[in-house]
């Protein structure tokens, strides 16, 4: 019972560890006059943390310096602490602390003490019941999904087995980013062991960042607390996928988290709603979207067209420099996945050969109506995508003259590229469809989070333009 | 209160979520059962404990075969098995055959890859495996592991190359 309890205390010291390394990034790339809201700090925190530190770990490979508690987080001490001492100035840790301790008597008392309303206080319950169960199903079970056992978990173990990015005992899919894999390790490193379950824990930290950051993001889309807490609910507990990434060891959930952060983002800048500093924070999750899964880097690529096409099409005011300014987001992003493909390079490895063959019209067209069923089919999504497409429509009367119309070339453009990506995988016509259907799900949880930010537009008419925020950077 | 097309759409869409919210709760119900037993049965730090058969064997693998060693899978793919044996024996390297790889690519491969272990899982083997049986032969001695698969030790001394099909 005390070991459990010891192992507990550290899994929760590796987490809040990770907290701490991304909450001094942000603090440190962001200007003082960025005005984010303390949930949002919070929820980006993660984020830029788990970048940071399997950046670190690359470096450190790169450097053949092995891997040690010390060595992983004793130079973050550096960063950290003058971080805290500059976000005390600032008032920051102070409100984010005022921040985290209300929510926590929010969720304690239900919202009573804040005086919220019952609809508000059933969504939250359903919430809490939601992250109670993934946590615990996360945390009490060995690793059991495929690539949990076949990519993610056992590169982990790698890692960690070998104190550096160490590969050459195994052969699965050696090419894929590590993000996941080295903060999974990092925390066995806080463990002490090889604890998969607990490590898992990072799963349900990572949703609930995500649903964090979701409701942050309406009502910065000027969705009231009550209808964003429902959306917040409606996006999590519809159908199984959402929940099941909570607590399998999947790097699709930890991309939909950056897509969302980076997507998000760049839809309120292209409504020029953002807050100051949004454009770093873009690049930062660009750069975890890229070193996340091997599908990050595509997913940028569309988001990023989808913003100049919506700027070429609007025409706002310094439309040109905006446009530069996405490119630079991007070539930031880029950048910062650079020395993995410079390490894949130097390792002589294949890319993508696995994923990609030809080009096969029949598997584009057999792919295309299987991708439309899935989206329909109520076991991987409930009726979110039915209800993203009803919103669409809903909104048609602002596609074509306002800002949403990035949203519908980013939901669109990840369509088409998820149809495009089964028309090229080299496999034979007995086994496509089981491809497809072993693969589906994820790929539309990719883009699931950030398309439902279009919900902003029936529950909050009237907001397709918002007023102008001259913030930015 | 004006019934707006948003406003019929909400109340459309929150209708269907609270069915869908009862067919969800449904199909977690079971898991949902067994995290509660979990729970009331042993700490969490004892979820790790193998109960299957197939896991209580790679547990005594672990055990037996050495930390540094290759060994040869023999399995069919779509048993799935070779993934969670990896796993389970990392770092120990796991170079997998199919059930109907020729005797040649079998030595073949334990000469190329020096590999000391042969494990044959439960797949249906090809008649050509049968040699492996042979009283006569010395290259291969069976280990004695309690489980679904069987585990022979390889003498790579007497295996000298030079092999034709």
């Amino acid at each position: 019972m005390t070991e459990g309890l010891g192992l507990l205390v550290r899994l929760l010291a590796g987490l809040l560890a990770i907290q701490a390394v991304g909450y001094a990034l942000l603090v440190v790339l962001l200007p003082p006059r960025a005005a984010m809201a303390p949930l949002e700090r919070l929820a980006l925190a993660l984020g830029l943390g788990c970048l940071g530190l399997s950046l670190w770990m690359l470096l450190l490979t790169c450097l053949k310096i092995p891997y040690s508690l010390l060595n992983l987080t004793g130079p973050w001490l550096a960063v950290i602490l003058p971080a805290l001492w500059l976000a005390g100035r600032r008032g920051w840790l102070q409100a984010d602390g005022r921040v985290v301790k209300n929510y926590f008597l929010a969720m304690a008392t239900l919202g009573t003490r804040a005086g919220w309303s019952r609809f508000e206080q059933a969504c939250l319950v359903l919430l809490i019941l939601a992250f109670v169960f993934a946590t615990l199903r996360a945390m009490l079970y060995p690793l059991w999904a495929w690539d949990e056992l076949a990519t993610w978990g056992l590169k982990a173990k790698a890692f960690y087995l070998a104190r550096s990015l160490d590969l050459s005992r195994i052969e699965a899919h050696n090419y894929y980013p590590n993000l996941v894999p080295l903060s999974l390790a990092y925390l066995y490193f806080w463990l002490g062991g090889v604890s998969a379950p607990l490590a898992k824990a990072l799963f349900p930290l990572c949703g609930g960042s995500l649903v964090a950051l979701f409701y942050c993001l309406l009502k910065r889309l000027m969705v009231q607390r009550p209808a964003a807490l429902a959306a917040t609910a409606f996006l999590v507990l519809n159908g199984t996928t959402f929940l099941s990434h909570l607590f399998i060891a999947y790097a699709d959930l930890i991309l939909a988290y950056y897509h969302l952060g980076a997507a998000g983002l760049l839809y309120l800048w292209v409504r020029a709603a953002a807050p100051a500093g949004s454009g770093i924070i873009i690049t930062c999750f660009a750069g975890g979207m890229a070193w996340s899964k091997f599908e990050g880097w595509p997913l940028v690529l569309i988001m990023v067209l989808a913003a100049i096409l919506t700027l070429v099409w609007l025409r706002p005011p310094g439309g040109g420099k905006k446009i530069a300014a996405v490119l630079l987001m991007a070539l930031g992003g880029w950048l910062l996945a650079l020395p993995w493909r410079q390490f894949v390079y130097l390792q002589g490895w294949d890319v993508g050969l696995d994923h990609m063959g030809g080009f096969y019209p029949e598997q584009f067209l057999l792919g295309g109506w299987l991708v439309l069923q899935a989206l329909v089919w109520l076991p991987y999504f409930g009726i979110l995508w039915p209800s993203i497409l009803l919103s669409f429509i809903l909104a048609w009367r602002s596609l074509l003259n306002t800002p949403v119309l990035f949203l519908a070339l980013l939901v669109a453009g990840n369509l088409a590229a998820t149809v495009l990506a089964y028309a090229i995988v080299p496999a034979s016509a007995a086994e496509f469809p089981l491809y497809v259907r072993a693969t589906v799900d994820r790929l539309l949880l990719h883009a699931a989070p950030v398309s439902a930010l279009i919900f902003s537009i029936p529950l909050a008419p009237g907001n397709a333009q918002a007023p102008a925020d001259r913030n930015f950077i | 209160m004006q019934a707006t097309p948003e406003r019929r759409f909400l109340a459309g869409i929150l209708l269907l979520w609270l069915l869908q919210l009862g067919w969800l709760a449904w199909h977690f119900a079971p898991e949902a059962l067994d995290v509660g037993r979990r729970l009331r049965h042993g700490h969490p730090m004892a979820a790790g404990q193998p109960t299957d058969p197939f896991d209580r064997w790679l547990a005594e693998l672990a055990r037996v075969l050495p930390a540094d060693c290759t060994y040869i899978l023999v399995d069919c793919y779509e048993t799935g098995n070779y993934a969670k044996m990896r796993y389970v024996l990392y770092p120990r390297r796991q170079i997998r055959l199919d059930p109907k790889a020729t005797p040649t690519l079998l030595f073949t491969t334990i000469a190329q890859e020096g590999a000391a272990f042969v494990i044959l899982g439960g797949c249906h083997l090809a008649p050509q495996w049968q040699f492996i049986f042979q009283d006569r032969q010395t290259v291969f001695q069976t280990l004695t592991t309690a489980g679904p698969g069987l585990v022979l030790s390889v003498d790579s001394d007497r295996i000298i190359g030079g092999f034709y099909d």
